[in-house]
């Protein structure tokens, strides 16, 4: 059989680690909208650098971070209530501006790679990209958790205290930037924004601090990863769906499970 | 024996200031604030001093909070301008602590009561370990929080939320306190505590300026200024945007 799949299941590890640990840090913060906003507008970046000749990386990193600040911007001018349609047509003009982009461009690009990745044509530079972003994200949690612990808990209080949380603000909106990008080439936005929501939302409930919160979610995500990879080759299914698919079911057993506990149908 | 300073305009309370506080902790002057194209505030002038501790009165919609918030630099008015100990004070700062009347806390984050009142201490500015968690504890102790330290913060009743807010207000360490409805969601027993324990803080050379709406605790319900006895509380009134 050969060992050509060490590194696709090194990568979807890394990925399982990486995003559940980010994803908790935006969860907390109730910023995942801004971060689905963030990954579909990585495509025109992308296909600009990729006209330029210029590492997609960089297209793609600039071009989510141009897009949340236009999402926030936009927000900014608008009242709470309307905040979510305002992202989601950011998201929704984003996607549709990068495939007009791709038509205008004449450039051969399958969405359906975008979308949901080709694992299993990973390889160590992407392995390398991912885990870059994982390692900088654990030094930004040991270097700023205070930070991160108000921007979850109350930015409005730190900001009437004189703390300035802005450049943490900035600093995880670049390396969100990044994480999203560096997995979304090999595993896809979709499975992307499962790793990032689905382990957090089942380690979130029964965690007693951040920390907790963060090391479940990161065993949890490497467990989806690997059960899903595992089954995907098994099974000869493709392993980015696969792995979406489980934690979806995950989340649905872990529902269930605490609903029973509670007493409810 | 204290000076008390008398003021020529009318506008200008009548405000306890000690001998030892020059210049004045907090001092506002000529305040004006439009909001929404409506005039709320009008020549509005303040002075508090070291050990100050003022009540502010007013109805629904008199403006309590946003002089608050012009005391504190979160929000910048249309005219005039706030001194904190003499120089000019344009925005927020770790010496001067605002406690609002919606605290905008996100009561679902997986965290304990000693975690949130640590992160009070952690703006205090005190490095030493052992000294900020001393700091801590106690203010746990004075809201009788000891036995909730490990609890959630989730699981909080309205109560708890707001005495865990105090505590870690108080924590922060700062010069003056400037709390907006801070007896909102306490019992009987508890709004008394509060009203001890923050007329003890004003000892300390503290000030603390709150606002209220309702029957306060029987111990801040003190006259104004009788006779040569200043009392340690005094009220003011927030009435179509002037103070009297």
């Amino acid at each position: 059989m050969g060992m050509w799949w060490l590194v696709p299941l090194a990568v979807a590890m890394v990925c399982g680690t990486a995003c559940p640990l980010l994803g908790t840090l935006l969860v907390v913060q109730q910023r995942v909208l801004s971060t689905q906003v963030m990954a579909y507008g990585v495509l025109p970046g992308l296909v600009v650098a990729q006209g330029l000749g210029l590492p997609p990386s960089v297209g793609g990193v600039l071009a989510a971070l141009l897009t949340l600040l236009l999402g926030e911007s936009l927000g900014q001018r608008s009242c709470q209530r309307d905040q979510d349609a305002i992202h989601t047509v950011v998201l929704a003009g984003s996607l549709s501006f990068g495939v007009l982009l791709l038509h205008a461009l004449n450039q051969d690009a399958e969405l359906e790679s975008l979308l949901f990745g080709d694992l299993l044509l990973s390889g160590l530079s992407d392995l390398v990209c991912v885990v870059l972003g994982l390692l900088l994200l654990l030094l930004l949690l040991n270097h700023s958790f205070t930070a991160l612990q108000w921007l979850g808990l109350d930015p409005q209080a730190a900001a009437d205290a004189g703390l300035s949380l802005r450049p943490t603000q900035r600093l995880l909106a670049v390396l969100t930037a990044w994480i999203l990008v560096s997995a979304a080439q090999a595993i896809g936005v979709i499975l992307v924004m499962a790793l990032l929501c689905a382990p957090t939302v089942i380690a979130l409930p029964q965690a007693k601090s951040m920390n907790q919160a963060l090391w479940r979610a990161a065993q949890l995500g490497i467990a989806l990863s690997t059960v899903g990879f595992v089954l995907a080759l098994v099974c000869d299914w493709p392993p980015g769906p696969t792995i979406t698919l489980i934690a979806m079911l995950a989340v649905l057993v872990q529902s269930i499970a605490g609903r029973r506990g509670m007493g409810k149908v | 024996m204290d000076i008390i300073h008398t003021s020529q305009s009318p506008s200008l309370p009548v405000v306890r200031v000690p001998l030892r506080s020059e210049p004045p902790l907090f001092q506002a002057l000529a305040l004006h604030c439009n909001l929404n194209g409506r005039l709320l505030l009008q020549g509005v002038d303040l002075v508090l001093g070291e050990g100050s501790f003022v009540v502010l009165h007013g109805d629904n919609g008199a403006g309590k909070s946003t002089l608050l918030e012009l005391l504190h630099g979160r929000r910048r008015p249309s005219m005039g301008s706030v001194f904190f100990r003499g120089a000019p004070h344009t925005k927020p700062q770790r010496r001067i602590a605002l406690l609002r009347q919606r605290p905008s806390t996100r009561w679902d984050m997986p965290m304990d009561v000693q975690t949130l009142v640590d992160l009070g201490t952690g703006l205090s500015g005190v490095r030493n370990r052992l000294a900020a968690r001393r700091i801590s504890d106690l203010n746990l102790a004075a809201f009788g929080l000891e036995a909730l330290a490990r609890r959630p913060i989730a699981e909080l009743s309205g109560g708890e939320q707001q005495r865990v807010l105090l505590a870690r207000v108080l924590c922060q360490q700062a010069e003056v306190l400037l709390l907006d409805e801070p007896f909102n969601g306490l019992d009987h027993n508890s709004r008394a505590d509060l009203a001890q324990l923050l007329l003890g803080v004003v000892v300390s050379g503290k000030a603390v300026l709150l606002s209220h709406h309702g029957v306060l605790p029987e111990l801040l319900q003190q006259q104004a200024i009788e006779g040569d006895a200043p009392a340690p509380v005094q009220h003011l009134t927030l009435s179509k945007g002037r103070l009297c």
